[in-house]
């Protein structure tokens, strides 16, 4: 009984992704590390609506995308890229920083 | 291949052996309630040392204090696995604390966190233990999270499952809820529940199950190195006359990410 409904779980979680809708190609912004320094340091993003930063780490060193404002936390090796889906935000700043260069790496999302 | 399907078949692989491995090892006794809501989201090459405890006191079955206390290493492996290894001490009525159960705790996040309504990973632990007379466990099941503005929600739904010789047949359904206020990293005040409702097929009478709620501050501090530390602290109500009638929580966290 327990595995059958395990695999029932397993099933549900597949049909929960294929069925929810994905974020549109349109809603893509992306933001750039280099000499631990995001670029560029303010970005906007409509408010209101799901969305997507690809974040491109382009130094050699692993970073870490932390935002408590937006509740996102990500590591992104050197050279390596992430997604991180973040809204629908309320109109507002949102602040961001890589928690392993914290002195020069801080940013914030504008949500207009 | 999509790599949505590539991603789905690696997580599935991973899941069912983690299932699968306590399974086929044999012999199996629940483990004492931690307390703990877990997050579906996990973070890659996340190291984690965690120590967490309870005490409860007053009305019980037996009217004593029962405590519990563990700590654990845990890392993230992938972008979907975390694995944590963990030993558990407790103490019974009459008795002094005694080295009770060696936990095994896999979390796996099935959804991108953030790309659909709702945040999916899924909860598959072994646990081993150590006290004559007591039987391994495996549990598992759903860790649900959705943020509501400011606040922040999690659920655990959790099926355990005794395993050997002399294990009880059913299998026991409890529950964990969270909800805290994003306040600043350092306090985020919130409420937990915590439920044991018996036997998924025979679930015991409302005033016969366990059910303890109360006020919970959460907080991280950052250590300036890339390390954290995190804490918890509580205190939990018990809400039926089957619930000892104050439990005291706590959680301290090292993690740091490589």
């Amino acid at each position: 009984m327990t595995i059958k409904r395990c695999l029932m779980l397993v099933t549900a979680a597949g049909v929960l992704q294929i069925a929810a809708p994905a974020v549109a190609d349109s809603d893509l912004f992306v933001l750039t590390i280099k000499d631990h320094r995001f670029q560029p340091e303010v970005i906007e993003v409509p408010a209101g609506q799901k969305v997507k930063l690809l974040v491109r780490n382009l130094d050699a060193t692993p970073e870490e995308f932390d935002s408590h404002d937006l509740n996102r936390e990500k590591v992104i090796p050197g050279g390596q890229e992430a997604i991180i889906f973040i809204g629908p935000l309320r109109p507002g700043a949102y602040r961001f920083e890589g928690e392993f260069h914290a002195g020069t790496a801080q940013g914030k999302v504008l949500a207009k | 291949m999509s790599r949505w399907l590539r991603n789905a078949r690696r997580r599935i692989i991973c899941l069912s052996a983690a299932v699968a491995v306590p399974l086929l090892a044999g012999a199996f006794t629940p483990a004492a309630a931690d307390f703990k809501v877990l997050s579906p989201i996990v973070t890659k090459g996340e190291f984690e040392i965690e120590s967490a405890g309870s005490v409860t006191r007053g009305r019980h079955r037996d009217g004593e204090e029962h405590q519990s206390y563990t700590t654990s290493l845990g890392y993230t492996f992938t972008d979907f696995w975390q694995a944590e290894l963990e030993g558990e001490l407790s103490q019974e009525p009459d008795e002094g604390l005694k080295y009770a159960a060696t936990n095994f705790e896999n979390i796996f996040q099935i959804l991108p966190q953030g790309e659909y309504w709702l945040d999916l990973g899924l909860l598959a632990e072994y646990s081993r233990a150590k006290r004559a007379g007591a039987n391994d466990a495996v549990e598992f099941g759903p860790l649900l999270q959705k943020q509501f503005g400011d606040f922040l929600t999690t659920l655990n739904v959790t099926l355990e499952k005794q395993i050997g010789s002399r294990s009880e047949a059913g299998t026991e359904i409890g529950y964990g809820f969270q909800a805290r206020y994003r306040w600043w990293p350092g306090l985020e005040p919130g409420i937990e529940v915590f439920g044991d409702m018996g036997e998924i097929t025979h679930l015991k009478a409302a005033d016969r199950q366990a059910h303890r709620a109360g006020p919970v501050l959460f907080g991280t501090l950052r250590l300036g190195n890339g390390g954290k530390i995190k804490y918890e602290a509580g205190y939990l109500i018990g809400l039926t006359r089957n619930t000892p009638d104050g439990t005291v929580k706590f959680l301290l966290e090292y993690e740091v990410a490589f």
